[in-house]
């Protein structure tokens, strides 16, 4: 199980990230949704504990991991961590292969420094096949710039799983991809997902990317969590005005669909009001909406929604 | 029957429509046999493509990376020279068109980063106020009041490119190519870098100046949705050829090409909700 509860993060001494929960039960899939700056991208490097190279820190809340609360983490403990219990596929993993390394000598290097005294080659083989890469011993001996982005995705992923992480984090793995390779890696993890009964949390901002393969939902908005829950129960009824207007700005297959903006913009980064923090661009705001953060209301056994709309008192009075 | 209905696929000379059968119908822009080889490659990014583009229609171009879909939008605003085929523009070549000439103007493109594709060191104001001098079409007041149109307040325009929002960014580059007043407007991914909350914005900008202005509209996208969303008529292309064209509703309902059905079923679909709204304004609307 995985629980975040009211994770702050800063960096740089400022405040990005405030006012995350979430949960993901073993085994399940989260995906965390927002747009640009929203705080996504920290709050998953908070999980896999690479706060740190970029300054972050945390600063409040607790991440606790099957029983382990990674916020104490020291970096040792992380180092240890980090590859055999909980990976992390980063944004930009389509350039993070060191361009002048074989793919086979990416593979051996992180299985050494998983098990020094393993086979390393015939594993780096295994590994690949489990991505179900084509031509494996040709793409061993190949450089990146050889392989195409689908491939190139497949081999982080074959570097992600190399020690069998219980806790998979993806920042966005298929936003740079062409949809039919897109189909491709959302079915190659969630399968991987089943073989190994890794928990996965995907980060996008593709509604129609989670709602296939996630089983619950993290919805975020100037750096907090709006609704979370289970996904199909959010697609459905979303309850979050934010939510709502997410899913009505996004285009379906259907000719001629209309579209909703939201209108305004979101508040800079750290400079968020005192009330609700989407008050000013949301339909149903009040006088109420700004007087303070609204904490986030179960409204259902599984799910919360951070909104004092009224009709949430009524409902919830007996 | 319009010419571009002929516009089917690749070397199909029998279907190719004759220069007798273009003059009644006369698109404004129009390739025959375009083909594009890149120097030293040696598999050309367009391989023969055919393609007239009507009055005010919207026409969408849909492809993978590498499938030439940019190459052709850069070919039909002359921004790439034709290895062989003639892209044509009211009858005339590309390549015979001087840089001065106001035929120049009436073909426009929008690029996908907004921010990069506009100069960092001119405001907003000035970069549009620019291309008004240069045409002789109005005064700097007149690219405020296209800015503001854009949704570019008078204030924001003074900005430049690295204080304005990707969005706003994108209605600047909007507003530049509408203060040359297109016939055609080209827009090779205007949304793809943008949030899709300010990618509706931009969507729904475009069809609203569409309206207005009744310029046609050619967007280039990966983003099916996108393209059924904002066009009417559609090119599918795959490796530098036209694989499919026609009705974009009929191509989304009914594709003929193994290649469009594999790649509209990739799409990743949003499950249908019951409530578009938060569920509990839903009950409250009903008991109000």
């Amino acid at each position: 199980m995985l629980k975040v509860t009211e994770l702050s993060l800063a960096i740089a001494g400022r405040q990005l990230v405030s006012n995350v929960d979430f949960e993901v039960p073993s085994g399940g899939c989260l995906g965390i949704v927002g747009e640009t700056g929203s705080g996504k991208s920290l709050t998953c490097r908070s999980l896999v504990g690479l706060l740190n190279p970029i300054g972050g820190a945390i600063t409040r809340g607790s991440i606790d991991l099957d029983g382990h609360d990674l916020t104490d983490f020291t970096e040792r403990e992380w180092r240890r961590w980090r590859g055999s219990r909980v990976a992390f596929i980063p944004q930009q993993s389509l350039s993070s292969l060191n361009p002048l390394m074989r793919i086979g000598e990416h593979l051996e290097e992180t299985l050494r420094a998983l098990a020094p005294d393993g086979d390393t080659r015939s594993r780096a083989a295994d590994l690949l096949e489990q991505v179900q890469m084509p031509r494996v011993a040709e793409v061993l001996r190949a450089y990146p710039h050889e392989l195409s982005g689908g491939m190139r995705q497949r081999v982080m992923i074959a570097l992600a799983i190399a020690g069998r992480p219980s806790l998979l984090v993806a920042d966005e793995p298929t936003t740079a991809l062409d949809v039919t390779v897109q189909r491709e890696i959302l079915r190659l993890l969630t399968g991987l997902r089943a073989d190994l009964g890794m928990t996965l949390v995907f980060v996008t901002h593709d509604l129609a990317v989670v709602s296939e393969v996630t089983t619950r939902l993290a919805i975020m908005y100037a750096g907090m969590t709006v609704e979370s829950g289970p996904t199909a129960a959010i697609l459905d009824a979303p309850d979050h005005p934010y939510t709502a207007a997410l899913l009505n700005a996004h285009p379906s297959l259907t000719e001629g669909d209309t579209l909703t903006p939201i209108f305004g913009s979101p508040p800079p980064a750290g400079e968020w009001p005192t009330g609700c923090r989407f008050a000013s661009r949301c339909p149903y705001h009040s006088a109420r909406c700004d007087i303070a953060l609204p904490s986030a209301v179960q409204v259902d056994p599984d799910r919360w929604s951070r909104c004092i709309h009224p009709a949430h008192d009524e409902r919830d009075r007996p | 029957m319009s010419s571009s209905m002929h516009t089917t696929r690749t070397g199909d000379a029998a279907q190719a429509p004759t220069t007798d059968q273009r003059a009644h119908a006369a698109p404004l822009v129009s390739a025959t046999e375009l083909t594009v080889t890149y120097r030293g490659s040696s598999t050309p990014a367009l391989d023969a493509v055919d393609l007239a583009i009507d009055d005010r229609e919207a026409v969408g171009i849909v492809g993978e990376s590498g499938s030439g879909k940019t190459t052709l939008g850069k070919a039909l605003v002359g921004l790439q020279e034709p290895t062989t085929g003639v892209v044509t523009v009211a009858g005339r070549r590309w390549s015979s068109v001087k840089r001065n000439d106001p035929l120049r103007r009436r073909v426009q493109m929008i690029f996908q980063d907004p921010i990069a594709s506009l100069n960092p060191r001119k405001s907003a104001l000035d970069t549009v106020a620019e291309v008004f001098k240069v045409w002789k079409r109005g005064t700097v007041d007149d690219a405020a009041t296209l800015l503001e149109r854009v949704g570019i307040s008078r204030r924001d325009a003074t900005r430049r490119p690295a204080q304005l929002s990707g969005g706003q960014c994108q209605r600047v580059s909007i507003a530049r190519a509408l203060a040359c007043g297109p016939d055609v407007l080209v827009a090779d991914e205007p949304t793809s870098s943008l949030d899709v909350s300010v990618q509706a914005q931009i969507l729904n900008l475009i069809d609203e100046l569409r309206a207005e202005r009744g310029f046609a509209f050619v967007l280039i996208s990966h983003d099916l949705s996108v393209i059924a969303h904002a066009t009417t008529r559609c090119v599918v292309m795959h490796t530098g050829r036209i694989v499919e064209i026609g009705p974009t509703g009929t191509i989304l309902r009914s594709p003929t090409d193994s290649y469009t059905r594999r790649l509209l079923e990739s799409v990743p679909r949003l499950p249908p909700a019951s409530s578009t709204v938060p569920r509990w304004a839903s009950t409250t609307e009903k008991d109000g």
